[in-house]
């Protein structure tokens, strides 16, 4: 299986490798995560709704998940390093920009377009094929689970202390700072250089995402993936407004979200860390069924707060373990020459499911005035995806179309 | 001469590093306490992307 330029790494330069990973994941994770807590502040300044901040965020998600593809390519035949920077620039500037933004357009295409294409080179799909490359492959999946633990910590730690940003510097202020935590990225780049050995009569790239189309088991993944969009963005879009309308107050929402976070982090890890040791297929089965189990909990008890703090740790355990899971299944199977690319076109997947997990679920609840249906549907989806993963073939496929 | 074995010791070392990562959860877990935070919940949940 062809290997990074580092086919013998010493230990200590894969765990700098990981650390600076887990770093920029941080980062971009928890900018990403702060967007919420601008629409209060921003929306009396410009006299902007939650619709127009829920389509900016729609615009995000979506260009995400497409410039994933683009950004994997890029970091297959130019390098991590680079697609890191420019992803870091972009992302930081569409931060500024939507400091400067005084029009719903320029929202749109600062914190929506130019904040989504950074998003898409300093995460998972660019990210995790590099800590792959630079560790043996016994060690993959830990070293992934260490590094998604990372993005999962930016999600938990970078929203309190963005509220303490907004408090101290106001929100204009805060988004400087956030566009200067983005740049940090940048000497971190440094240290996550390289690409895939490219030899001579190897794989093309599209002779790589043709062998993995025309394969089942990257369908079984898609789709899968999908399913955990569907659940992280439904439950993430849609979960206050079922607790509120439980009778529950803001704070108990708030002790729900702040459990969910605390519990991706160790999930995260705890799913990387197994994946090195049982079968990764297995335990991602594992994980959307218990994602399934974890709504059945909240279907049929009554909604009370220790219930919403149950439900909470079980789904933050199983939130992002899918994560490292998914994508050291893609680069096992189909090895690491285009890993970035094909692990960004599983992600694209991600995103279809979170697009439809928050337009259907409004959609149901207008049509049938409750969220029992969708909740119906997640129990129901979270059991597919499982069984999707069953018939994955967990082995390594020999290239096809090497010339 | 240390007679502890190096998997230990190993361990031993690593421990501020787990304890300084434990609490800046905590920090952060209480951070979500703050007024500030509790009053715009919904919001931060549904744009967060968590």
């Amino acid at each position: 299986m062809p290997l990074s330029r580092v086919s013998s790494p010493s230990s200590s330069h894969a765990d700098r490798i990981v650390v600076c990973a887990s770093l920029v994941l941080l980062f971009a994770m928890g900018v990403r995560a702060t967007f919420g807590l601008f629409m209060q502040p921003m929306g009396l300044v410009h006299g902007w709704g939650r619709d127009v901040f829920s389509l900016a965020f729609a615009i995000q998600n979506l260009v995400w998940g497409v410039a994933a593809i683009l950004m994997g390519s890029v970091a297959d035949k130019w390098g991590s390093g680079r697609t890191i920077v420019v992803s870091a620039l972009l992302c930081a500037l569409g931060l500024i920009g939507t400091r400067y933004a005084g029009s719903e357009l320029m929202l749109y295409l600062c914190a929506g377009v130019l904040v989504g294409l950074g998003q898409a080179g300093t995460t998972f799909a660019v990210l995790l094929p590099v800590v792959a490359r630079s560790v043996p492959p016994e060690r993959r999946s830990a070293a992934m689970g260490i590094a998604s633990a990372g993005g999962s910590m930016g999600q938990f730690v970078v929203v309190p202390a963005g509220q303490l940003l907004i408090d101290h510097f106001d929100w204009t202020g805060a988004l400087w700072a956030l566009s200067a935590l983005m740049l940090l990225a940048l000497p971190l780049a440094t240290r996550l250089t390289g690409k895939p050995e490219h030899a001579a009569g190897a794989q093309s790239l599209g002779a790589a995402v043709r062998q993995a189309v025309g394969d089942g088991s990257y369908h079984f993944l898609f789709w899968s993936y999908a399913v955990c969009g569907f659940h992280t963005a439904f439950i993430t879009l849609h979960l206050p407004a079922f607790v509120v309308d439980g009778g529950l107050k803001a704070s108990n929402g708030a002790l729900a979200i702040a459990l969910i976070g605390l519990f991706n982090v160790f999930g995260s890890y705890w799913a990387g860390r197994m994946g090195g040791r049982h079968s990764k297929k297995h335990l991602l089965a594992l994980l959307y069924a218990t994602r399934s189990a974890a709504i059945l909990l909240l279907i049929f008890l009554p909604l009370t707060p220790a219930v919403l703090y149950a439900f909470s740790a079980l789904m933050g355990l199983v939130w992002l373990g899918t994560v490292p899971l998914t994508t050291a299944l893609v680069g096992h199977i189909y090895g690491m020459r285009y890993a970035a690319t094909l692990t960004g076109i599983v992600f694209f997947g991600h995103q279809i499911g979170s697009f439809v997990g928050v337009w259907l679920g409004g959609k149901l609840y207008v049509a049938t005035g409750s969220y029992d249906v969708v909740w119906w549907l997640s129990v129901a989806l979270g059991l597919a995806a499982a069984a999707l993963c069953l018939p994955v073939r967990e082995r390594a496929l020999a290239p096809a179309g090497a010339a | 001469m240390n007679a502890r074995p190096p998997g230990r010791r190993r361990r031993w070392r690593a421990l501020p590093a787990y304890a300084l990562l434990a609490a800046v959860l905590a920090v952060a877990f209480l951070g979500y306490l703050r007024p500030e935070l509790v009053v715009g919940w919904d919001a931060l949940m549904a744009l967060c992307g968590f």
